[in-house]
């Protein structure tokens, strides 16, 4: 397990980090206008001055240099965009805040989403199965963008008894309405998957044996159907977990959250390439990580799947 | 020339001592126990460093934090800010601000003619990197300040000298008789030399931050709010009624929206009211929309690097063809004003002038469009086709759309809509690709100039690259000329240019238009759409 | 622990063997009977083509056109009267025949979505799970650089290069939509290829591509058909973020994600412009889940 583990930093992440961070850094710059442009069209001194100060009056390949050069030492540089702070400052302060979100997000979406699938599998075209995944369906299909004002409208303004916006550090009222949001298309996804591979489990020659010995149902799901029913579930899990924590953008500007999601997308709408950079070298060493996590997973939950 | 200056100056100073900077609460007035406000601030702004805003979401900060020379009053009318009074020497080039020696800084020392030296000098210098660099040499006219920018002089020379602690002299090129207009700007304030000095880029940290102004920073989460305490310090403080504000950073309108309706937000950022829900609004709440005039232009550039539209008919044509009351009074429908020309007509020192084909009625004008564009060879079979370029957003697309619909109307006009994610459009604007486009100004200070200087051949937010040395000459000598009904008749003969050379569609005027709780007062209605919390109060509710 | 999980593999894969050479044909006449016989399904497909023919041939009966702005009519309720059936949006226009333009958008996307997904994906995760070693190391790898780069800036620069058509959204959503998708299969791949059935071809001397193509891809198609259907909405609706962001679909032509966008602006003054929109996405997607279902039982080996 450890030299898996030590294999996969030395020899996998940081060249795989190495080429994300190298591909990003020269395609962002590549994009038409650059963070220092702006509706007044200031004049070429000025702009000169500006980009003088952020190292970008040197050449391409000193500035990729004179980046790696720092981040090697953690320090992702000034934010172009946020002058009064450094990307390090600006993410260190907006991690916390969508793991926190992410988290609670995720925790609901696996407990809600597994036990609705095999709920679903087990009564396989009942009615319990078909309300199932239809609330399933319109759970993947209810976009955000209308979800989030809808309940802020129905629970903030109508009912009066959650905010509308906000994150006042993470209180709890303040996360209900942004977690349920967020939790929603997950759920769905898990419910959808799990109960297709738990179909697919159940209707299986080793199963079927064990039914035949007169084992009670739930003796057999928990023992013996659902980990491998789960083994796509946790295949989704890496890239989940990642996109739940970092891609919250529409729950996070429509809540009013101070977390990656907004860095992120204001990031890129305002080519702020070393806040775009920082929060890139993130999410790639996040993927890495889960995906790490979920296939050490799968030799847990198959042990004909062994990591080498 | 000299007698009128100075007449109009003791007219200034006379009006300082009858206004003052704050609160003015009516007696009798029953104020709410929590003098708290929130406010909706737009964008998550770029800094709150005087030196470096970049535009409404900083300034709408940086004049809370701090305190000019000059500020205006709730009605946008320009009065002392630190500075007491001034006066003009040397038949307007140089001028003469005396400070108020209660002036303080929010850590207790006080603010001297050094910090504005200090300031003004620091804005200048190209290390700095601030974008509004360039204001105080091509709006201010201050004495070498475009030198400075340009690096070809050291920022020690700049016009600005602190004669002693309370006497700030201030050197133009040319006498400028606006000048004072001009200082109202949210990046010309003074700066605390020490602090900067001390903690660098840093110094704009909460704990850090030593500010003039009504407010000081208590609190500051990036994309989550700005919280800002009254600052004991400030020399008019006992007139500040307000305790505490919050700026919020929300740019999805919807959101501002239901947290406004939630009670959460007393105040919508300016453009806060969401057009979609106009009809809502107008029925459930009608006295909270406030709408006001705003200092800004709408309007599409032509570009005249390409030859389709170096035909003048056809430029006229296209401006015959709006009706422009269906988009301000029906597609907007937020106060805007119809625009005929570049200069809205509430500037400062600006009487508007009426147009030859104004006067048309709107089927008058089509008829002569259709004229226009078949005398320009323009037919059914053989029509103008071209791409009309904007930013997305889904007031331009709007405004677009409803455009490309009249002038479908003319037979003999194609129209192509594209739009572009807003660096990309900075981009493809920035570098004439593009054949019409759209263009926008909204004015830094009070006065015609900040508007129609942008159609000189030398402005460089002159998008479409329009050149007429006549319409140059207007323009330079209205900036020195003193006498303000003399500059009045430039400005409108440099209209009157415009009027005939059609060098872009003027389209409308902007309006200010916010959402206000009832119980928010002091607010007025300052054309530059600035809303200071300091003039503010909450009454009882 | 992990005594207790008896492996029994499902040994169907091993008749495949026997016959190869009429089992791809058996596979597929099969599938065809069993996906005819499955209600759900069929009907979901007759729905969806006429919802397709709709889109496609509808527009036609309404008088009005998708790009006419009427500024007498903006916002207004569903009236039979004046033929706008599905009423107008806020520039007036007939949402009817914006609905139906929005659709063959839509359903190119979210077909799209979903084809590039189950081709590129399945295979690229049976490949890189079935070989494994350096080679899986590599493609997965390589699947972290891709999801975890902004694919803002990948849309953006395709159109800076190639200019705004279409096909560059299309383009893009492919781009994404498949990332997932090979993950899953690979995780499976991983669990199929020690069992019995596989290992026997492989002894049998099949080779690698023919094994991934024959026994493990018509293992993991049930689940590519769940996740596939997943996909169509999702893809649907990251075609209106692109749009959001002024990168997807032109104005005036629509999506229905853009017009659920707007729609979600407006919803309490007008209804309408979300419930037409958002009630054919969600017939829509019904009807892919169902087809989606049908196909997996209709696929799945262990069943025949």
């Amino acid at each position: 397990m450890l030299r898996f583990i030590l294999r996969r930093i030395f020899f996998e992440a940081v060249p795989t980090l190495l080429v994300l961070v190298t591909v990003t850094f020269f395609l962002i710059r590549l994009a038409p206008g650059g963070p220092f442009s702006s509706e007044m069209n200031v004049p070429p001194e000025v702009k000169a001055a500006i980009e003088a100060k952020y190292r970008m009056d040197q050449s391409l390949p000193m500035q990729y240099l004179g980046y790696l050069a720092d981040l090697a030492q953690g320090d992702l540089g000034p934010s172009f965009k946020y002058k009064d702070f450094t990307v390090n400052e600006l993410v260190n302060k907006a991690v916390p805040v969508s793991f926190k979100l992410g988290i609670a997000a995720f925790i609901i979406a696996l407990i809600f989403g597994v036990c609705a699938g095999v709920a679903a599998a087990l009564k396989q075209n009942t009615w319990i199965d078909y309300s199932v995944m239809g609330v399933a369906m319109i759970g993947v299909v209810l976009p955000n963008f209308v979800l989030a004002p809808m309940l802020a409208l129905v629970f903030a303004v109508w009912l009066k008894i959650l905010p509308a916006g906000g994150w006042e550090g993470g209180q709890f009222t303040f996360m209900v309405l942004p977690v349920a949001v967020l939790c929603k298309h997950y759920i769905s996804v898990i419910a959808r998957i799990t109960r297709g591979s738990m179909i697919e489990v159940l209707g299986s020659q080793f199963i079927r044996t064990a039914r035949a010995k007169g084992l009670p149902m739930h003796y057999i799901l928990r023992r013996h159907a659902l980990k491998p029913a789960l083994l796509p579930v946790v295949s989704y899990l890496g890239p989940a977990f990642v996109g739940i924590i970092t891609g919250s953008v529409v729950v996070e500007t429509f809540f009013g959250i101070p977390g990656i999601g907004q860095l992120f997308i204001n990031g890129a709408l305002n080519r702020d390439y070393s806040m775009v950079l920082g929060l890139t070298i993130l999410i790639g060493t996040l993927m890495i990580t889960f995906n790490a996590i979920v296939d050490i997973l799968y030799g847990f939950i198959d042990p004909r799947i062994r990591i080498k | 020339m000299r007698d009128f200056l100075k007449t109009s100056l003791v007219a200034i100073a006379l009006a300082l001592t009858l206004n003052a900077q704050a609160a003015d609460v009516p007696p009798g007035t029953k104020l709410h126990a929590m003098q708290h406000i929130v406010i909706g601030n737009g964008a998550e702004p770029a800094t709150i460093d005087p030196a470096r805003v970049e535009g409404r979401p900083e300034s709408n900060l940086t004049v809370e934090l701090f305190e000019g020379l000059v500020t205006q009053d709730a009605n946008g009318k320009v009065m002392g800010g630190v500075a007491e009074k001034w006066e003009s020497k040397d038949g307007g080039k140089v001028w003469v601000f005396t400070l108020r020696k209660n002036a303080k800084w929010s850590d207790g020392s006080a603010v001297t003619a050094s910090d504005f030296e200090y300031g003004f000098k620091r804005n200048v210098d190209p290390k700095t990197a601030s974008y509004y660099s360039w204001y105080l040499g091509k709006a201010s006219n201050v004495l070498n300040a475009t030198a400075i920018v340009e690096g070809k002089k050291p920022p020690s020379e700049l016009g600005i000298k602190a004669i002693n602690d309370t006497t700030l002299q201030i050197t133009l090129e040319h006498p400028v008789a606006y000048l004072v207009s001009t200082l109202i700007h949210g990046s010309l304030m003074p700066q605390p030399r020490k602090v900067i000095e001390k903690f660098g880029d840093k110094w704009t940290d909460p704990a850090n931050i030593v500010g003039n102004g009504p407010f000081k920073l208590a609190e500051r989460v990036v994309n989550e709010r700005i919280v800002m305490v009254k600052n004991p310090h400030y020399w008019n403080n006992a007139k500040t009624v307000i305790e505490q504000v919050t700026f919020l950073p929300i740019v999805n309108q919807s959101a501002e929206y239901q947290r406004y309706r939630a009670n959460a937000i007393d105040m919508t950022e300016d453009g806060g009211v969401p057009a979609d829900l106009l009809s809502q609004i107008r029925k459930e709440i009608p006295d909270e929309i406030a709408l006001w005039p705003q200092l800004g232009s709408y309007y599409y550039n032509y570009n005249f690097k390409l030859k389709i539209f170096e035909d003048v008919r056809v430029r006229k044509a296209l401006s015959l063809a709006i009706n422009r009351d269906v988009i301000t009074k029906q597609i907007l429908n937020t106060g805007e004003v119809s625009a005929y020309g570049m200069t809205p007509d509430i500037a400062d020192g600006y009487k508007p002038i009426v147009n030859d084909w104004q006067k048309l009625s709107q089927s008058e004008r089509e008829a002569q469009a259709k004229q226009l564009l078949l005398d320009a060879g323009y037919n059914a079979g053989h029509p103008l086709k071209f791409p009309l370029l904007y930013n997305t957003n889904e007031q331009h697309k709007k405004v677009a759309l409803a455009i490309a619909a009249m002038w479908k109307r003319l037979g003999a006009v194609e129209v192509e809509l594209v739009n572009q994610e807003w660096k990309t459009f900075l981009d493809s604007r920035n570098r004439g690709d593009f054949v019409l486009t759209r263009g926008a100004w909204v004015a830094d200070y009070n006065e015609a100039s900040t508007m129609i200087d942008v159609f000189h051949s030398k402005h460089g937010s002159n998008d479409g690259k329009y050149n007429n040395p006549k319409y140059d000459e207007i323009i330079d000598k209205a900036k020195i000329t003193l006498d303000a009904g003399e500059r009045t008749k430039l400005y409108q003969a440099a209209e009157q240019i415009l009027a005939q050379d059609f060098p872009a569609i003027y389209l409308y005027h902007y309006s200010n238009r916010r959402l206000i709780k009832p119980w928010v007062k002091g607010y007025g209605r300052n054309p530059l759409g600035r809303i200071q919390a300091r003039d503010l109060y909450i009454v009882a509710h | 622990m992990n005594a207790s999980l008896p492996a029994l593999p499902p040994l169907v894969g091993l008749d495949d063997d026997a016959n190869t050479s009429i089992a791809g044909r058996s596979l597929w006449v099969d599938a065809r009977r069993r996906f005819l016989r499955n209600r759900a399904a069929l009907v979901s497909l007759c729905v969806l083509v006429i919802i397709v023919t709709v889109c496609l041939l509808g527009a036609t009966l309404s008088p009005y056109a998708y790009d006419d702005p009427d500024f007498a009519a903006m916002h207004n309720a569903p009236d039979t009267q004046t033929q706008h059936w599905f009423g107008t949006d806020n520039l007036g226009r007939d949402l009817f025949v914006r609905t139906l333009l929005g659709g063959r958008i839509s359903l190119m996307v979210g077909a799209l979505g979903a084809l590039v997904a189950v081709l590129i994906g399945t295979l690229y995760g049976a490949t890189a799970g079935f070989v494994g070693g350096k080679l899986d190391s590599v493609m997965m790898r390589f699947l972290e650089i891709l999801a975890s780069f902004p694919i803002m800036f990948l849309v953006i620069l395709l159109m800076t290069l190639f200019g705004r058509d279409l096909w560059l959204i299309f383009i893009a959503i492919g781009a994404v939509s498949w990332l997932d998708m090979a993950r899953i299969v690979r995780g499976q791949t991983l669990s199929l290829k020690r069992k019995e059935f596989v290992e026997a071809a492989h002894v049998a001397g099949v080779s690698t591509a023919r094994i991934i193509v024959r026994h493990i891809v018509p293992n993991v198609l049930g689940l590519v058909a769940v996740y596939a259907t997943l996909l169509v909405p999702s893809m649907i609706l990251f075609e209106s973020f692109l749009s959001y962001l002024g990168l997807g679909v032109q104005e005036p032509t629509t999506s229905w994600g853009a017009l659920l966008e707007q729609g979600a602006k407006s919803i309490e003054v007008a209804m309408w412009e979300l419930i037409f929109p958002a009630g054919f996405l969600v017939t829509t997607l019904f009807c892919f889940n169902f087809i989606g279902d049908g196909l997996r039982d209709a696929l799945d080996p262990k069943d025949r």
